[in-house]
């Protein structure tokens, strides 16, 4: 694995808080990476902050949400010719101590896309999400197994290593908003090999996660009717 | 329907046709968005023109009074004209989206051309 040719991708949105944390653990875990940040139409100063210190970012003039920001990376990843891309959130959930054994889980089981589970080792001393929270997690896991034969325990997870074959399908396809458990369907379903490593996820640095109860409930409909659709297409329109 | 409504109805008709030509001309209306409107015209016209024709067609698909098919009609063609909404809506929003994408990864890659020939 030419490790030259591997993107990390931070999405990030009002991050002004985390956002150096975050790169300078990058820094220091994965110092041979190309870091790149999408800022996601922040009004904070994150982009002030990027461009002070120097760091590689993609400047969304408008919110375009976590998909939309991905995306962008994924188009950046593909024109730039990068093999490896790797998702990291900006708010300091992920810990980038675990990218070089997700890429080795990547190499050894030939994996298309890898996703840091919280839900699959033993410890479960980070953060769990609530109890509801869990509770969706746990449907949607189960309407991804129905739809695409995929066991996942961690549907929603940020933490995510794609290869290029992939990434050049998300930088055409990808979904604007709460893509994770759609990603995972829309790449089983061309037959990518998908496989889960266990990872402890952490609390955010600083802020609150933008997630109410309402977008909650949005969140549930949006995101099964969106797995429920996407079956559909393929079942009508076949491997495309 | 009496002579007098039938009158007033495609006088009424005409106006929204030549409107629609003058949005058009004027480009504040694309054609393709607008051959909605020129269908449900057409359609109109024709419930106006031969009422007699939209009554056994009312009765033909079951409904007994033909004022009952009278608002299913404007029901669907209000329908239709959302539906093609929505659809020129979602459209324009994954356009914008990747014209922003665009627009950003261009932005980025300029900064980078500009730094290296500052840097040289």
């Amino acid at each position: 694995m030419d490790r030259e040719k591997v993107l990390i991708l931070i999405p990030a949105f009002n991050e002004m808080k985390n956002i150096m944390h975050v790169l300078k653990e990058i820094e220091l875990y994965a110092p041979w990476a190309k870091v790149l940040v999408v800022n996601d139409g922040s009004t904070d100063g994150t982009c002030d902050i990027l461009k002070r210190n120097g760091y590689a970012y993609l400047d969304l003039c408008s919110n375009l949400g976590i998909g939309g920001g991905m995306q962008a990376g994924y188009q950046y990843a593909v024109r730039y010719g990068y093999d490896i891309v790797i998702q990291q959130d900006g708010d300091g959930q992920h810990d980038p101590a675990y990218i070089d054994k997700a890429l080795q889980v990547m190499e050894d089981s030939n994996a298309d896309i890898v996703i840091g589970s919280r839900f699959l080792g033993k410890d479960k001393s980070g953060n769990q999400s609530t109890r509801v929270r869990r509770w969706g997690i746990f449907l949607l896991n189960k309407l991804i197994y129905i739809v695409c034969g995929v066991r996942v325990t961690d549907a929603t997870s940020g933490y995510r290593i794609v290869n290029r074959k992939y990434a050049e399908m998300y930088a055409y396809d990808y979904p604007l908003d709460y893509p994770e458990p759609e990603a995972i369907v829309t790449a089983a379903l061309k037959g990518a090999k998908i496989v889960e490593f266990p990872v402890i996820m952490r609390e955010r640095k600083s802020g609150s996660s933008s997630i109410n109860f309402k977008k909650s409930v949005y969140y549930m409909l949006k995101v099964v009717l969106a797995i429920v659709m996407v079956k559909l297409s393929y079942f009508l329109g076949g491997n495309k | 329907m009496t002579l007098r409504t039938q009158i007033i109805m495609i006088i009424a008709l005409l106006f929204f046709q030549v409107e629609l030509v003058y949005l058009i001309k004027k480009k504040l209306l694309i054609l393709k968005y607008s051959l909605v409107w020129i269908l449900i015209a057409m359609l109109l016209g024709i419930g106006v023109m031969a009422p007699e024709a939209f009554c056994n067609f009312t009765a033909l698909i079951g409904i007994r009074y033909s004022m009952n098919g009278l608002f299913l009609a404007l029901m669907g063609g209000v329908f239709l004209i959302l539906v093609s909404l929505t659809v020129i809506v979602s459209r324009q929003t994954l356009r914008i989206a990747r014209l922003i994408q665009r627009v950003a990864i261009l932005e980025q890659s300029l900064e980078e051309h500009e730094g290296k020939e500052t840097d040289w």
